[in-house]
């Protein structure tokens, strides 16, 4: 009997470890159905900012996009959570980062986008009446090629300023609302200049991460694949600047990143900065925990997808449990990758094993959002290849999902390494790639590799 | 008969100078208009090398589809000055737009903008010179084509040591990748250092502590403009690990290009790239001055005794210099330490 309770043990033990080792049962099991908003042929949409623009209580988008003529599409959103095509506004250029807010108070909000020609600055299309907007943007100076921006009152004087950030003048601006939709310069914060030529900043985040009731920049930049942290005064942007890299991955190698997502993954109070780290090969994202004092006090290394560029991460409840999830978009081939959180309370951070979403071409960006109301996380993917946002929607309480997509894993073609030239990096390559560019890699990947005569035998 | 020799040439150069100014007149390069050329020079240069006729027939469609193919950069001289904003490339002045387009392609291909009112302000009244090397100088030792203090922007992690009166003549270049020297020293104590940079391009120097993988801190940058004499900064610094960086650029952006390393390897059949500064500079790191007396004979008398210590109670607390013997900005205990130590002397 004892042997026989202890060859039980032992088989389980043995099925415990097969199943530990596949990952059988440990998977990141998420339910979405997956519904495509097809965009105007062309648009190459960057970013989605999702607000009720014409005031019928339910979500409505503005897509800015990567295409010369400066297009901007406005979807009309419905009660349901659908977004579908209503007009399209063409301003100074190629956008990469849009913002709704009202700007002057006047309860229309207006369209604030990074404009990313080389040209860059700040355009904006005034609000008016009936959710319409002035088809003539104006531009406010912010920089050489600006790739991210953030409306918020920084200085804390009741007006929206806009936080705008030059990824070709190696900079952040403080750009100072007065209330009536005007704004000045206030502050200027030069990034990472011992990089010089290359520091490249790509995006940031404002707020209060180390809870000290003071805003904090955290901005990651290309060309120097950190974080770095600065502390905001009366709406200036302060120096020192700290910066920190994270671990190398893939036997030693180091990992580019472009985005990052602050969140609370093991439950301890202060927030941890995921950054997926693109490389060639398995991908992995970093963790940056921050401690009492602001600092990174810790950081971690955690395997992600085993296909894909990772580029743009997210953070969601999306099991309703109370902690954050975590979801990485991919480039080439276009992935939306869940990692389930099950971190024990005060960590280390652990994440079941991805589950993956194919059927993109490259991730941009993607939002968490409840689109239709019903108390769940559903998640807005920005697809440039392929001119189409994915609305992800969760059935966690809707109830609409009920499949994934495991069962159908297509195969795909991981990207030649040798198609980025060699006097650039992975990250800063992807970045700069066209919609068309990226739609003819991806029809590439997704195309069925010519038969050989080897296999045409075996068949 | 003097006349008429004279009268020939004369003549000759005449024509010539109006040939030549006949060449490239009024008129847009991306528009046909008929005229002679068109009103940037560069383009119009460029484009009747391609095919005279643009200049001495009339510049037609066929004029304005080789400027489109060949006239990216070329935009010298621009319709407006050097210091005014324009969203159209160049600017009037022609010598100075190409030079400041040189070394920021930005301003001949975007627009004219704040970036390059500051290039073209900084760099076109700059004379060239050349730096006067003093003895003693310790040589940097970086080839141009290699890249062996580059710091946290290479995976060795590699600087070069600097030590307190030292003096470095070094070298930096834009070629690719972009060379950054960075010099490393460390303050055992609380220190005030005065950092001196010299160089014969626009240069920057940043001031840096901490560790690649982090926190690497970024305190401060500064910029050296050439032959303007060398550029002072006093630093306090806290005891630990310094960095000092120097690279081509402005306190406001960094200088990308035109400053080419003559080591790199060409391309068949490539030109060596043209340059206008010197790659030189002189990097010193010395012991700053102190604004706080070491002497603890504070009333002059000769002795250190008891009316030196009642002056030194009286500053207790505050930052005055004076009662300051330990040099750390404050009068407090280390300071009756070091007048202790020298009572009765």
């Amino acid at each position: 009997m004892s042997f026989h309770t202890k060859n039980s043990s032992m088989l389980t033990l043995i099925v415990a470890t097969f199943i530990a080792s596949t990952g059988f049962g440990q998977i990141t099991d998420f339910e979405f159905t997956l519904e495509d908003v097809v965009l105007p042929k062309g648009i190459g949409p960057t970013c989605v900012d999702l607000h009720d623009l014409d005031g019928d209580g339910d979500l409505d988008a503005v897509v800015a996009g990567r295409n010369r003529e400066g297009r901007v599409v406005i979807l009309s959103g419905t009660a349901d959570g659908a977004l579908a095509f209503d007009r399209e506004l063409v301003g100074f250029g190629q956008t990469d980062w849009v913002e709704i807010a009202d700007l002057d108070g006047d309860g229309h909000v207006e369209i604030i986008m990074a404009i990313r020609d080389l040209e860059g600055g700040v355009q904006i299309f005034d609000g008016l009446p009936n959710g319409e907007f002035d088809e003539t943007p104006r531009r406010l100076d912010a920089g050489r090629e600006c790739r991210c921006l953030r409306v918020l009152d920084i200085n804390l004087d009741g007006d929206l300023d806009i936080v705008s950030l030059g990824h070709y003048s190696e900079d952040v601006r403080v750009l100072a609302g007065d209330g009536t939709g005007e704004f000045s310069l206030l502050s200027r914060l030069r990034i990472a200049p011992w990089r010089n030529g290359y520091p490249f900043p790509q995006s940031f985040t404002l707020q209060d991460l180390d809870d000290n009731g003071e805003l904090d920049l955290a901005t990651i930049s290309l060309g120097t694949s950190r974080l770095h942290l600065n502390r905001v005064v009366d709406g200036r942007l302060t120096a020192p600047t700290r910066s920190w890299k994270p671990p190398t991955i893939n036997n030693g190698d180091q990992g580019g990143c472009a985005y990052g997502a602050w969140a609370d993954f093991d439950g301890d109070g202060s927030l941890s900065c995921v950054l997926p780290q693109t490389a060639f090969g398995s991908q992995w994202f970093a963790l940056f925990e921050l401690d009492e004092s602001g600092s990174v006090g810790e950081k971690t290394i955690l395997p992600g997808s085993s296909q894909g560029l990772s580029w743009y991460p997210a953070v969601g409840d999306f099991d309703g449990d109370g902690d954050p999830d975590l979801v990485i978009g991919h480039a080439l081939p276009g992935l939306v990758v869940f990692l389930e959180n099950e971190t024990p309370k005060g960590g280390p951070e652990e994440f079941l094993f991805a589950q993956t979403f194919f059927g993109f071409g490259f991730v941009r960006q993607m939002v968490v959002s409840d689109l239709e109301g019903d108390g769940d996380q559903d998640l807005v993917v920005v697809d440039i290849s392929l001119d189409k946002l994915v609305l992800m929607r969760n059935g966690l309480i809707g109830g609409l999902a009920g499949e994934t997509s495991e069962a159908d894993i297509p195969d795909l073609q991981p990207l030649d390494p040798a198609l980025v030239p060699a006097s650039t990096s992975l990250v800063k390559w992807l970045s700069d790639l066209m919609p068309a560019e990226a739609r003819a890699l991806h029809r590439a990947q997704s195309a069925e590799p010519p038969v050989t005569s080897d296999e045409r035998r075996r068949r | 008969m003097s006349i008429r020799r004279h009268l020939f040439p004369a003549l000759l150069l005449g024509l010539a100078c109006e040939s030549a100014s006949a060449q490239c007149q009024e008129g847009p390069c991306d528009e046909p208009h008929g005229g002679f050329g068109c009103i940037v020079d560069e383009c119009c240069e460029a484009v009747c090398d391609v095919d005279p006729n643009c200049c001495e027939i009339g510049w037609d469609e066929f004029c304005v589809v080789i400027s489109e193919e060949i006239c990216g950069g070329l935009a010298c001289p621009g319709s407006q000055p050097c210091d005014q904003f324009s969203v159209i490339p160049g600017c009037d002045d022609r010598d100075c737009c190409r030079l400041t387009c040189d070394h920021d392609w930005y301003c001949c291909s975007i627009q004219w903008d704040a970036y390059c009112i500051d290039l073209a302000t900084d760099i076109c009244s700059t004379p060239l010179c050349e730096l006067r090397i003093p003895s003693g100088t310790i040589d940097e030792s970086e080839p141009c084509d290699e890249r062996l203090n580059d710091g946290c922007n290479m995976l060795s992690e590699e600087s070069t040591p600097i030590m307190l009166g030292d003096v470095i003549l070094g070298t930096t270049t834009t070629s690719t990748p972009r060379d950054t020297d960075w010099f490393s020293f460390q303050l055992e104590e609380a220190s005030t250092v005065r950092v001196v940079l010299e160089a014969e391009f626009p240069a920057q120097v940043t001031l840096q502590s901490g560790v690649c993988a982090g926190p690497l801190v970024f305190h401060s940058i500064y910029e050296a403009l050439p032959c303007s004499g060398a550029r002072e900064i006093d630093l306090e610094l806290g005891p630990g690990d310094w960095f000092l960086i120097v690279s081509a650029g402005f306190e406001r952006i960094g200088l990308r290009a035109f400053l080419p390393c003559p080591l790199d390897e060409l391309e068949e059949g490539e030109d060596p790239s043209p340059t206008y500064f010197g790659v030189r500079y002189l990097l010193s790191l010395l012991p700053g001055e102190t604004s706080c007396t070491a002497d603890p004979d504070l009333d002059g008398d000769g002795v250190v005794g008891g009316a030196d210590l009642t002056r030194l109670l009286v500053k207790w607390g505050s930052d005055d210099s004076v009662g300051d013997l330990d040099c750390d900005g404050v009068v407090g205990g280390g300071d009756l330490t070091v007048l202790l130590s020298y009572w009765g002397t």
